[in-house]
């Protein structure tokens, strides 16, 4: 039980991340390592909020969405100033430029923060646990689950019921013929890096509580939330979500009974859907770049 | 091959779908060594495509392509080139970064089958009197130290077939040779091609908008339309045809 | 090779042989790790620069070859039969990888790369054969023909060596009709395959090359270092030398030696100065992408480039432009930046 329940909060925390990873994927074509970035700048920007301390949960859950908010913001100066010559250039240049802004992030982190771990505790009345069926599960993994629920649901609505979901989805097929239709590709860009820096920095201020918080998280989170990207299918939020849970269940099974093989399954299986369908579970090819 | 005289590609029964699409329905074409032949047909005939089967572009859904009697239909591209295939293509695809010599210093190394060998130079200085060569035949050779990039699209165009040429084909695929030239430079692309194969005899399978170009260049004619063959022969006979005025002749006249 | 070059290699080869006596021993591992590193940045420029191959994950060969050279020192093996097996360990490794992403390309071969060398570093980093997390330390090269490498100097003079010979063969790899090939093959695959180029069998043996490269440099990188952990086959180990081959110019054939050296230099510098210098390397990474995108040895091409434009004035381009071009230059400003992996100039616009 307990192994279901920090599976479920850890693939939850990796979808808020990689949801935003794969909506800029696949509007803007894009692969962003700086994304890990802007998770540890939502981490640490909600940790300087929260002044290290126990805070009662109405006004935690409020801090955390400011730092979210103040997240997007770096994010959005950064696709003003950055993002905007990227597009430019070919995908391994561009991906090369966003892992120079992830060592910007990081190092800017080290230089704020420094490089020793700070933490950041759970809000008052999530502190302590539950037991569900004779297992202690933590209160605040339900915050994390229900957060994921929330912003799993709330994306779909976005994408599928609003003006701004049918321009973003009409950008990603084709941003030439959709500015040609009226569409204003370059507010569609800000607005979906926006809404992905916005999740990642949501990740990582939700995510707070449950590490030690150090500049590092920057890189190391990055990875497992490509490796959700990957599987779930370049562009495809319900393929990051299936993906996100799997492997956060993946990883707490075999992190309890066969703990050396938890990391290295994660990069097997995101070789070897790269492998067998590169476009991923739920993605399209026309992603992949084939004339690279 | 006890056949006196094999035929330098023939297409057998060929289907090809794209997305539920018939791109070419049970066609059949044969051309004999040493024969100019054209493939002609409104835009979306299918000849592109058929180039493509041939050349190793697309697999076929049906049927079989043979070059010079081998059965060439499983082959991937760069095996139908060691089998005798060479192609130009409709834009002309040169390598944009090098200069026009080592272009064709490329698809020398590639005909010697010394491309692979990375521990020597030698190869390459193998290869540069066969470059030269080449150069002079297409008329390039002022042009050697040029970088492909800034060519115009005539020279472009003999530059891919200088290095088509190099290859040794026993069929050369032209895609549209003239398309995109000026009068001047079509008219010597013709010249060009018709000094070839006077010279080699090599077997040229072309297709061609210009009726004119078709008509000074090849000894056959296939028609194409909507991925059916409608007939195939002389020039003098399939122009006459009623059948051909109406859905190509007549449309663009 | 022209006389002007053979010129500057001699000057490089004295430098080499007199550089422990000007700098000092102290300052000598620092110049061992460079020395490695544009070994390491020349094998990954092999597939960037030549074959326009993106692989993210060059860092597992070199570790694999830092590993082998750890294991087999154990066993007092003899130093150039361990950086042999270096190579070689290095390059099956490399081999077996290029198999497994054959029909892979662009982004998703990226990636692929990425999780393989992921995949390998979790692994050696649980492998208690290999030390596990610590990794192995206490690693030294034995005397060979009575010369001890405990002597700094003398370790100086094995990595030159080994590093020249390694530069050697990258050096002869890229002026041979396979090198030409794979340059053509960066530029349009397609027509390759149609001169009758098996692109993907030259692009594998073009990654097992590099692999051996890099497992020559893993190899060195052991003996130097004298331990070897799992973190040389971290991720980011694999974005080192790509920095260093941007910096320097990925066109040319010096261009990753140049960054590599700039780089370990810069590093080491903001080492004592700085608590974060990856704040620093990534505004440095971005000027290169954005400002400089072939490198540092192409300025003197753009200063030339400048010149030329200035003197022919307005509307002087014709057959010049065709020139500043072929420098890898955009040519007018404003123009879309050239783009560094499909980069310009052939190897001879390193002499201008």
């Amino acid at each position: 039980m307990i192994i279901l329940a920090t599976g479920l909060t850890d693939g939850m925390l990796i979808f808020l991340v990689a949801s935003g990873l794969t909506l800029v994927l696949g509007v803007m074509r894009v692969v962003n390592f700086s994304h890990g970035g802007f998770f540890m700048v939502g981490a640490y920007l909600a940790y300087e909020l929260l002044r290290g301390h126990v805070q009662p949960i109405w006004l935690f859950v409020l801090l955390i969405v400011v730092a979210s908010g103040a997240t997007a913001v770096v994010g959005l100066v950064s696709e003003r100033v950055l993002f905007r010559r990227l597009y430019r250039l070919p995908e391994v240049s561009s991906l090369l430029g966003t892992y120079a802004l992830l060592l910007i992030l990081e190092g800017g982190a080290q230089l704020i923060w420094g490089q020793n771990p700070v933490t950041q505790p759970e809000p008052s009345g999530l502190v302590h646990a539950f037991t569900v069926a004779g297992a202690e599960v933590p209160r605040y993994d339900i915050l994390i689950v229900v957060a994921g629920v929330l912003t799993a649901a709330v994306l779909q609505l976005l994408l599928k019921r609003t003006e701004f979901g049918r321009q973003l989805t009409a950008v990603a097929e084709d941003r030439y013929m959709a500015g040609l239709l009226g569409v204003n590709v370059n507010r569609v860009f800000a607005a979906t890096f926006a809404l992905g820096i916005f999740l990642a920095g949501l990740g990582g201020a939700l995510a707070g509580p449950t590490l030690s918080m150090v500049p590092d998280i920057a890189v190391t989170f990055i990875l497992q939330a490509f490796a959700v990207v990957i599987i779930g299918g370049f562009g495809s939020i319900g393929g990051s979500l299936i993906a996100a849970l799997a492997l956060g269940l993946l990883h707490s099974f075999l992190a309890s009974d066969a703990p050396s093989l938890a990391d290295f399954s994660l990069y097997i299986l995101m070789a070897a859907v790269l492998v067998v369908r590169p476009q991923g579970l739920l993605g399209s090819r026309q992603l992949l770049g084939e004339n690279l | 091959m006890n056949a006196p005289e094999p035929l330098a590609v023939e297409v057998r029964n060929v289907v090809k779908r794209f997305a539920g699409n018939t791109a070419l329905d049970d066609v059949e074409l044969a051309v004999p060594t040493g024969q100019v032949h054209a493939v002609i047909g409104p835009n979306g005939a299918g000849k592109s495509t058929l180039f493509g089967v041939i050349a190793g572009e697309h697999r076929p859904d049906r049927g079989s392509v043979h070059v010079a009697g081998r059965d060439v239909t499983s082959m991937s591209a760069h095996r139908r080139v060691k089998a005798g295939v060479a192609r130009a293509f409709q834009v002309a695809r040169v390598f944009s970064e090098m200069t026009v010599e080592e272009n064709v210093t490329a698809a020398v190394v590639a005909a010697h089958d010394t491309s692979r060998v990375f521990w020597s130079g030698r190869g390459l200085r193998r290869a540069r009197q066969p470059v030269a060569d080449a150069l002079e035949q297409m008329g390039l050779a002022d042009l050697r130290e040029r970088q492909a990039r800034a060519l115009s699209q005539g020279d472009r165009k003999r530059l891919e077939i200088a290095m088509a040429l190099v290859l040794e084909p026993k069929l050369l695929l032209l895609d549209e040779p003239t398309a995109g030239m000026s009068p001047e430079e079509t008219a010597a692309t013709v010249e060009l091609v018709r000094e070839l194969w006077t010279r080699t005899g090599l077997t040229v399978l072309l297709t061609e908008h210009d009726m004119q170009v078709v008509f000074g260049l090849a000894q056959q004619l296939t028609v194409l339309n909507r991925g059916h063959v409608l007939c195939t022969g002389d020039p003098g006979v399939v122009r006459e045809r009623d059948d051909v005025k109406e859905i190509y002749l007549g449309a663009s006249a | 090779m022209t006389r002007r070059g053979l010129a500057g290699l001699a000057v490089l080869a004295v430098l080499v042989v007199v550089w422990p006596q000007v700098i000092g021993s102290g300052q000598l591992f620092f110049w061992d790790t460079a020395a490695i590193a544009v070994l390491f940045a020349t094998s990954v420029n092999l597939l960037f620069g030549s074959g326009g191959i993106p692989s993210f994950g060059q860092a597992a060969f070199y570790g694999v070859g830092a590993y082998t050279v750890a294991k087999v020192a154990g066993h007092a093996w003899p130093v150039p039969a361990a950086l042999v097996l270096a190579v070689l360990v290095g390059g099956v490794v490399a081999f077996a990888t290029s198999l497994i992403t054959w029909r892979t390309t662009g982004l998703a071969f990226a990636m692929l790369t990425l999780a393989i060398a992921q995949a390998l570093y979790t692994l050696v980093e649980k492998v208690n054969w290999l030390g596990g997390y610590n990794g192995l330390p206490g690693i030294s090269a034995p005397s060979l023909w009575g010369v001890n490498f405990f002597n700094q100097a003398n370790l100086w003079y094995l990595n030159a060596v080994w590093v020249a010979l390694g530069l050697l063969a990258f050096w002869r790899i890229r002026r041979s009709p396979f090198g030409h090939t794979l340059n053509a093959i960066r530029q349009d695959p397609q027509r390759a395959a149609f001169l009758g180029v098996n692109v993907r069998a030259y692009r594998a043996v073009a990654f097992t090359l590099a692999g051996c490269g890099a497992g020559l440099a893993g190899g060195l990188f052991a003996y130097t270092n004298q331990i070897v952990s799992p973190a040389s086959l971290y991720w980011t180990e694999s974005a080192t030398p790509i920095i260093m081959l941007l910096l320097g110019g990925m066109t040319y054939f010096w261009g990753p030696a140049v960054g590599a050296v700039l780089l370990s230099a810069l590093l080491n510098y903001l080492d004592q100065v700085t608590t974060s210098y990856l704040f620093y390397i990534g505004i440095l990474l971005l000027a290169v992408l954005l400002l400089l995108p072939q490198g540092v040895l192409s300025i003197p091409a753009v200063a030339q480039g400048l010149l030329h434009r200035n003197r022919d004035g307005p509307g002087g381009g014709g057959r010049r432009r065709r020139h500043t071009l072929a420098m890898g230059l955009a040519a007018e400003p404003g123009d879309p930046a050239p783009a560094p992996l499909v980069p310009e100039p052939t190897d001879r616009a390193s002499t201008p």
